[in-house]
């Protein structure tokens, strides 16, 4: 039997360990409200749209204010000539930048 | 002794048994034809004949670890060859002990733990199977042995642990598949003699065995003899030369 | 209960008998793990710290387009979109690229105005005058330049301009600002020769946030050439780059989850002849069917775990100590400029769940299948092989 508790209790000590790091990284919200808080002023106050990842290219560097229409460059599946160009996707299918208007509403301005 | 021996009627009867290995196909194998007999508490069974007489298929019957193409199996009366599997199992683990012709034995295991394994569907707590396990192999002198792996046993000794294996559920009955098979005469007069003090215990012994050492030895209470899957001769010889 | 640690107990002697092939099988399986875990956890990382520091960027971005591309927008449109009820504040911004022979670098810079105020991710302070500039970490690790430094760029006329480094961003916030230059906006406006009229795109502020959409829509009738982008799209963006669908998540996972699939296809193909016999041999000793599938099921258990085990732990040392660096030249691509990640340690469990299901629950199939083969004939055929 030696062999299946000592099994055991590696295993448990194991999943423990793991699911203690889990259940820690889960109840983030809950911790260092600071710490968001720093960087959210730092947003506001440069103005800052976009994470700081990759700098190759400007459709990359700012995904969400990329052109929408400059030709090739926002689909994965087009011809492209920068790496990461292929890992970030389009805008997603049915959620456009233009917000689309009719033109029979009335609107106030 | 596990057992529930009824005295007078038969311990085991088999009835009209045939077995057909891949049945309808071009290699069917027609291993036993209408096999009919009894046998009976206490009794020393030797089954004798040529190589491919049957005499294996017959002991796998009777052991429960095969079902007849057709005809019936009976122990202490209840009908066994078509029970489901669960039933077939309890069976073969409770009231029989196998002693294989090649042995059978896990080789990368140790010679305790080949005794223990299979009797760990069984309801017995670990240290009972234990203790029990130690008992048969200081009995059969294999104490120093208990943490070596087979593979690394003489023939010999190989042949003990197998027996020592077949005893760990102190069945009523031994079923034996050329237990001298790999034996040079000193030690096949040694198994006789373990199986001696076996059948003093009450057991019921059933081996087959072309060997003359086994089927002419005075344990011998009756001899049946096979030839291409028929029973040809059946004779009571308590001690009779052939 | 002591059935269970019986049945146990031969599992890990019949594991521990093949040693070198379980060995080997938990190794490639918890690398596999690893892997997936890795991308899902830097994936799930990343969009919580863009979700939940992008909270406080703009309500809204206007652009402007011409012919289809972008162009400058017009100051005077701020004076419109602020007459709409609810809007605030309307900041025309500059901001463009730079782009470095030398250091083969790309540059954000942004222009702001008369900020004053200090943040605690900022050493120095923010430029006061038209020759000060504040730079990312990024920036001063591969220009040189720290506080009291001049950083030195070209300009659009090739003319060499002199910055004096008034600040430094910290490092804890590289993933915003890993590679900005923060100007005083008119030099940002002399450096990039823009006039005095345009800019690069206006920010408006919206007091109610249930407004922002109606105000969006308002922007785009009556500015038909403006592009507004709300700052629910720009989460949205980021929810939805690091999904399932998106490339990384794709490129990584489809590979891992091949070879995954190619492990448990050797498994399912069936046991070796040495099992079968093992098998065999415990069913002729009184063994049932189920005693067998229970044991062969431990056996997978007990390998599935401990890999998923390993595997998840190893992703999360890769990830959140080690920085990620397996994953990085995916993000990277061709930049120079690249931020050390010092990421939230956030977990999305439903998706190391779906991971788990996804790969332990094929895994005991493609074990107890063939198994059960063995498992279900007859001790004497299973013996005679």
């Amino acid at each position: 039997m030696k062999r299946s508790v000592v099994c055991l209790t590696f295993l448990l000590a194991a999943a423990a360990l793991l699911s203690s790091l889990l259940l820690s990284a889960h109840l983030h919200d809950q911790r260092y409200p600071e710490k968001w808080q720093d960087k959210r002023d730092l947003v506001a106050a440069v103005g800052i749209t976009d994470l700081s990842l990759s700098s190759e290219a400007r459709y990359t560097r700012h995904v969400t204010q990329a052109d929408l229409f400059s030709a090739f460059q926002d689909f994965p599946a087009a011809f492209e000539h920068f790496p990461t160009g292929s890992m970030i996707p389009p805008r997603p299918f049915g959620y456009s930048g233009r917000v689309s208007f009719e033109s029979n509403q009335q609107v106030r301005p | 002794m596990n057992a529930d021996i009824h005295n007078g009627g038969p311990l085991i009867r088999i009835d009209e048994v045939s077995k057909i290995y891949h049945h309808d196909k071009p290699d069917e194998v027609r291993a036993l034809q209408n096999i009919s007999l009894e046998l009976f508490p206490g009794e020393v069974v030797a089954l004798t004949g040529p190589s491919g007489s049957g005499k294996s298929t017959l002991l796998s019957l009777i052991g429960c670890m095969a079902r007849p193409t057709s005809g019936t199996i009976y122990l202490q009366e209840r009908r066994i060859s078509r029970l489901p599997e669960a039933f077939l199992a309890r069976i073969r683990r409770e009231s029989f002990g196998f002693v294989f012709q090649q042995y059978h034995l896990l080789r990368d295991v140790s010679v305790l733990d080949n005794l223990m394994f299979p009797l760990y569907p069984a309801a017995l707590p670990f240290m009972v199977m234990r203790e029990r396990a130690l008992a048969l192999l200081e009995k059969f002198t294999l104490s120093n042995k208990q943490k070596t792996k087979v593979r690394q046993l003489s023939g010999g000794e190989q042949q003990r642990v197998a027996l020592a294996r077949a005893l760990m559920a102190d069945p009523p009955i031994i079923i034996a598949d050329e237990p001298t098979a790999h034996l040079d005469a000193e030690l096949s007069s040694e198994l006789l003699g373990i199986l001696t003090e076996l059948h003093a215990e009450g057991r019921t012994i059933i081996i087959a065995s072309h060997d003359p050492v086994v089927y002419r030895s005075p344990l011998i209470s009756r001899r049946i003899a096979l030839r291409h899957g028929k029973l040809v001769d059946e004779n009571q010889a308590a001690g009779a030369e052939q | 209960m002591i059935f269970n640690f019986k049945l146990l107990e031969y599992s890990l002697s019949s594991l521990w008998r093949r040693k070198e092939k379980n060995i080997a099988l938990i190794i490639v399986y918890a690398l596999v793990i690893a892997t997936l875990g890795s991308v899902l956890l830097l994936t799930h990382a990343l969009k919580i710290e863009a979700v939940t520091t992008l909270t406080a960027a703009p309500e809204i971005v206007v652009q402007r387009t011409q012919g289809g591309r972008h162009e400058l927008i017009p100051v005077t449109y701020a004076e419109t979109i602020e007459g709409f009820p609810g809007v605030g504040k309307v900041i025309p911004r500059v901001w463009g690229y730079y782009y470095d022979s030398l250091v083969k670098a790309n540059l954000t810079l942004i222009g702001i105005e008369g900020y004053q105020e200090q943040l605690e991710l900022l050493e120095g302070h923010f430029p006061q005058s038209p020759d000060e500039c504040v730079i990312g970490s990024g920036v001063a690790a591969a220009f040189g330049p720290q506080i009291g430094d001049l950083l030195v760029l070209e300009d659009s006329s090739k003319r060499r301009s002199e910055f004096r480094v008034t600040g430094v961003f910290h490092a804890a916030s590289n993933l915003l600002t890993n590679d900005l230059v923060v100007l005083q906006e008119a030099a940002l406006r002399e450096f990039f020769a823009m006039p005095d009229g345009l800019a690069t795109d206006l920010t408006v502020q919206v007091y109610n946030s249930r407004e922002i959409s109606t105000i969006a829509k308002k922007i785009a009738y009556f500015l038909p050439d403006s592009r507004p982008i709300t700052r629910e799209e720009l989460l949205h963006t980021y929810d939805s780059l690091f999904n399932w669908r998106s490339g990384m998540m794709l490129a990584v996972f489809a590979s891992a989850l091949m070879a995954f699939l190619i492990l448990a296809w050797d498994r399912a193909t069936g046991i070796s002849a040495e099992e079968k016999r093992e098998i065999g041999i415990l069913k002729a000793l009184g063994w049932e069917t189920s005693h067998v599938l229970g044991a062969k099921l431990r056996e997978a258990l007990l390998i599935s775990l401990t890999a998923f085990i390993a595997g998840l732990l190893l992703a999360w040392l890769h990830v959140f100590v080690l920085g990620a660096p397996l994953l990085v030249p995916l993000l990277k691509g061709w930049s120079v400029l690249f931020p050390t990640f010092d990421l939230p340690r956030v977990v999305d469990l439903y998706q190391l769940t779906v991971l788990a299901c996804v790969t332990i629950l094929p895994y005991l199939a493609c074990t107890l299948i063939p198994a059960w083969k063995a498992a279900s004939s007859d001790p004497d055929d299973v013996m005679r092989g």
